[in-house]
């Protein structure tokens, strides 16, 4: 339908008009910023924390244990382009200094999506017991994490502060959507 | 008919019905359904800057 609507529009006189074919699902699965009438209720994007400490595999333990600053117990590791290949956390910090990230990394943790419901989640890390889950966009490039207690925070009603700023024109993630493309 | 749309700030139109448009649509875009396109429903917008057209997904 965008694609009729974008020939149209060029049959009209409009020399630069772009077809952004994923669409709205794309928009919603990264956890864009959206309005309406929908219930679907609240996403993991409004209760994520972004910026959680990173490493590459090739580091060494004692210099990823470096950047567990303020409350943060784990470190996520990821390549250049910023795909998540593990983890860092719990056991993981039993391993020497010296010895290198990619032996002692929980390889290929479990992540979700921005835009997944908030409310099912967080019931699933409740009978998990899962304290947090990464977060990532459709290529599995880190975004950010989702601590259970920020889940539950936000879905009890509780407002925290905006993850994203706005940009001059356009919503909130625009800018991170457009640095990850 | 660009395929890509890096142009921040170009107003985004969501061509999908009129009650889909009111249900859930992508913040800030403007409701033009596919159908209503016409030199008059367009005046709004200029013709010589970027605008990005989108509706459900590919499919």
């Amino acid at each position: 339908m965008s694609a009729r609507a974008a020939w149209r529009l060029e049959q009209l006189g409009f020399t630069e008009v772009y077809d952004y074919e994923a669409g709205r699902k794309d928009w919603q699965e990264v956890g864009l910023p959206t309005d309406g009438t929908d219930p679907r209720g609240p996403i993991v994007a409004e209760a994520l924390t972004v910026d959680p400490p990173t490493c590459e595999p090739g580091s060494t333990v004692g210099s990823a244990r470096a950047l567990l600053l303020g409350d943060w117990t784990q470190v996520v590791v990821v390549n250049a382009p910023g795909v998540i290949l593990g983890v860092m956390r719990k056991e993981s910090w039993d391993a020497p200094d010296e010895s290198l990230v990619e032996d002692s990394m929980r390889s290929g943790p479990s992540t979700v999506r921005p835009g997944s419901l908030l409310g099912p989640l967080v019931e699933r890390m409740k009978r998990k017991d899962t304290e947090s889950v990464l977060v990532s966009d459709p290529e599995g490039r880190l975004i950010g994490v989702l601590d259970r207690d920020a889940g539950e925070a936000v879905l009890s009603g509780d407002s925290i502060e905006p993850t994203f700023e706005s940009c001059d024109h356009c919503p909130g993630w625009w800018r991170y959507r457009m640095a990850a493309t | 008919m660009s395929s890509d749309w890096r142009g921040g700030g170009a107003p985004i139109v969501d061509v999908l019905s009129p009650d889909e448009h009111e249900e859930l649509r992508i913040a800030g875009s403007v409701g033009l359904w596919l159908r209503d396109l016409e030199e008059t429903s367009v005046a709004r917008f200029s013709k010589t800057d970027p605008l990005v057209v989108y509706c459900h997904d590919h499919l």
